[in-house]
């Protein structure tokens, strides 16, 4: 069934379209790469289907339901958003960190109990950072502060998964680490949906036949289609303004990552 | 558990706090006395104690005691709030003028000889005020340059602070010179000596009024530590939850400043340093910040009215206490930030 549709949907600020015409379904098991030049709209893109950003036109639903009518709690139970991993502002246990994806699940008096609690560990066991629970935030390199980011969204028990560069400012180790962990939820029945810089790892994740890669140029052109076709040297070529060979040169480097 | 060690330990210095306070002083009183008095207060019986320390007691240092724990609190976990809010752990409420602001509305109060409920009125308009000034021109500034919020935060309390200081200079130059004046610069300096239990009946409701919905959302507040993107991710409201922060933070500074002037670096010290105790998670350290500023406070109070001749101001002490211990704060964040 489609988790989450986008209806012929143009995104944008107050007085900019950034990209228009967008349609789109996910189902759960989906993956989608977000490819596009930075400052072509990727994160706009996510924050229009997180509902943080209302479409300039056509229509997001969830669960064939219009996301202006639904609260942004329920949204929060059903999208979770995995952002870039800050160091934050404050010295947060790793374990306080996973148990804010509760909140939409709470009432506004309410802190988490026992079975959030349980819920919290079990997504940080999930992402292999059980042994981390105690520690803080602030102490973890990049990637394990990815993990835990991508934990915080685990439990908040959302079927679709939004994540954005999930791999920025990452080394090679954990970059794999997060990139497999991100597999693994899409064969779980997962929807993931993530931003890249990366063509290489749009290949990696979205290795079924049946996952997409968007592409998203800097003048708003959007392409929606199998990943193997938007990784077409000429397509990336065409999308990054480049010429071809370079990317026939990168891409057949990648084929065996 | 580390948690229920540092909470119990917190109580019973609290407690003992009380006790000392109630026992030190120009008339001194035992601790025995001071038992004997309140078990007859509260259980009925004769106490055995000297004449008139009951009066001493009841009438004089128990309300002071009480001011002085409220203020503390209040301006403890107002600290902490507006740390939580700004995402900032180097603010407070004198750092972001919020007590300047509510210090020119009490001062224009006293000026047109307003009675306390008015006072208290003028210095929540003044604070928030400011505070709604300070969160435009730094979060605007901060967005349309990309520079760091937490000093464009800083800075614009500091320049808003001078402003509010300058219409403080301007009120007590036009105020009465032998009547208004010295109860503004009496008043501005801080102090807990004047505090009467009418004061109190006026001040400590809107303190505990604004601190319940504090700790009422005391778990929620934390969702305003993150960047507003990932707390609405998150299902959260953050200009409805930050509204209600920012109005109870201010209306505990008003009514502490009101009552007692402006009482410096313990908004700042305390939530700092109990951060550093139990973490910053707010549901936890909210309770014990509003613990130890109140004790704290009633420790700084208590040496102010015992060490010398004539009283020393809190708010003197405060900053002599809390100049060092903020540089060292400084040092210890950036360190940690780099």
């Amino acid at each position: 069934m489609t988790l989450l549709s986008l209806e012929k949907v143009s995104i944008g600020y107050a007085r900019r379209t950034i990209a228009a015409d967008i349609s789109l379904n996910i189902a759960r098991g989906d993956a989608l790469a977000i490819l596009g030049p930075n400052g072509s709209g990727k994160t706009t893109l996510l924050r229009t289907l997180l509902g943080l950003l209302a479409p300039r036109a056509g229509a997001v639903s969830i669960d064939a339901r219009l996301i202006t009518n639904i609260s942004a709690a329920e949204i929060g139970r059903t999208i979770a958003y995995v952002p870039q991993a800050s160091a934050g502002f404050f010295h947060f246990s790793v374990l306080d960190v996973v148990q804010m994806a509760r909140a939409p699940h709470l009432s506004w008096f309410a802190k988490p109990g026992d079975r959030d609690r349980a819920i919290a560990l079990n997504a940080l066991d999930q992402v292999g950072m059980l042994a981390l629970v105690d520690r803080n935030v602030d102490e973890l390199s990049g990637g394990e502060r990815q993990l835990v980011m991508i934990a915080r969204a685990l439990a908040s028990q959302a079927a679709c998964l939004l994540l954005d560069e999930p791999t920025a400012s990452l080394d090679f180790g954990n970059r794999i680490l997060v990139l497999n962990t991100m597999r693994n939820l899409k064969q779980r029945g997962m929807a993931i949906l993530f931003t890249t810089h990366d063509p290489n790892q749009a290949r990696y994740v979205c290795s079924d036949d049946a996952d997409r890669t968007l592409t998203i140029s800097r003048d708003g052109h959007v392409v929606i289609g199998p990943t193997a076709e938007a990784l077409r040297p000429a397509a990336l070529a065409t999308l990054y303004g480049l010429s071809e060979d370079v990317f026939q040169h990168h891409i057949r480097v990648s084929e065996n990552f | 558990m580390r948690l229920a060690k540092v909470y119990a330990l917190a109580v019973a210095a609290a407690l003992l706090m009380v006790l000392v306070s109630l026992g030190v002083g120009r008339f001194p009183i035992s601790a025995m006395e001071v038992l004997s008095l309140v078990s007859a207060a509260f259980f009925g019986g004769t106490a055995n104690a000297p004449e008139n320390a009951d009066l001493i007691l009841f009438s004089i240092r128990g309300p002071r005691i009480a001011a002085a724990f409220a203020v503390g609190a209040a301006l403890a976990a107002a600290g902490a709030a507006y740390q939580n809010l700004f995402r900032n752990p180097l603010v407070s409420s004198d750092i972001l003028g919020v007590s300047s602001g509510a210090a020119l509305g009490a001062v224009l109060g006293i000026f047109m000889a307003l009675p306390l409920i008015a006072i208290q009125g003028l210095a929540f308009i003044g604070g928030l005020s400011a505070v709604a000034a300070i969160y435009l021109i730094g979060s605007s500034l901060a967005r349309a340059h990309g520079h760091d919020a937490m000093l464009t935060l800083i800075l614009s309390g500091v320049v808003i602070g001078s402003l509010l200081g300058s219409g403080i200079a301007l009120t007590k130059y036009l105020a009465d010179p032998y009547n208004q004046l010295p109860a503004m610069t009496y008043w501005l300096l801080g102090s807990f000596a004047s505090v009467t239990k009418k004061d109190l009946v006026v001040a400590l409701p809107m303190i505990v009024l604004a601190m319940l919905p504090l700790l009422a959302l005391r778990w929620r507040i934390n969702l305003l530590a993150l960047p507003d993107d990932e707390a609405r991710a998150l299902g959260q409201d953050v200009r409805r939850l930050r509204l209600i922060v920012i109005v109870s933070a201010t209306l505990m500074t008003a009514a502490s400043v009101a009552i007692c002037g402006i009482i410096g670096w313990v908004g700042l010290v305390v939530p700092h340093a109990v951060r550093l105790l139990i973490g910053a998670e707010f549901s936890r350290l909210l309770p014990l910040t509003m613990l130890i500023g109140g004790t704290f406070m009633l420790l700084i109070d208590t040496i102010g009215r015992s060490v010398a001749q004539i009283e020393i101001p809190p708010g003197v002490l405060t900053a002599a206490l809390g100049t060092p211990v903020f540089i060292w704060l400084m040092v210890a964040t950036f360190r940690r930030a780099r």
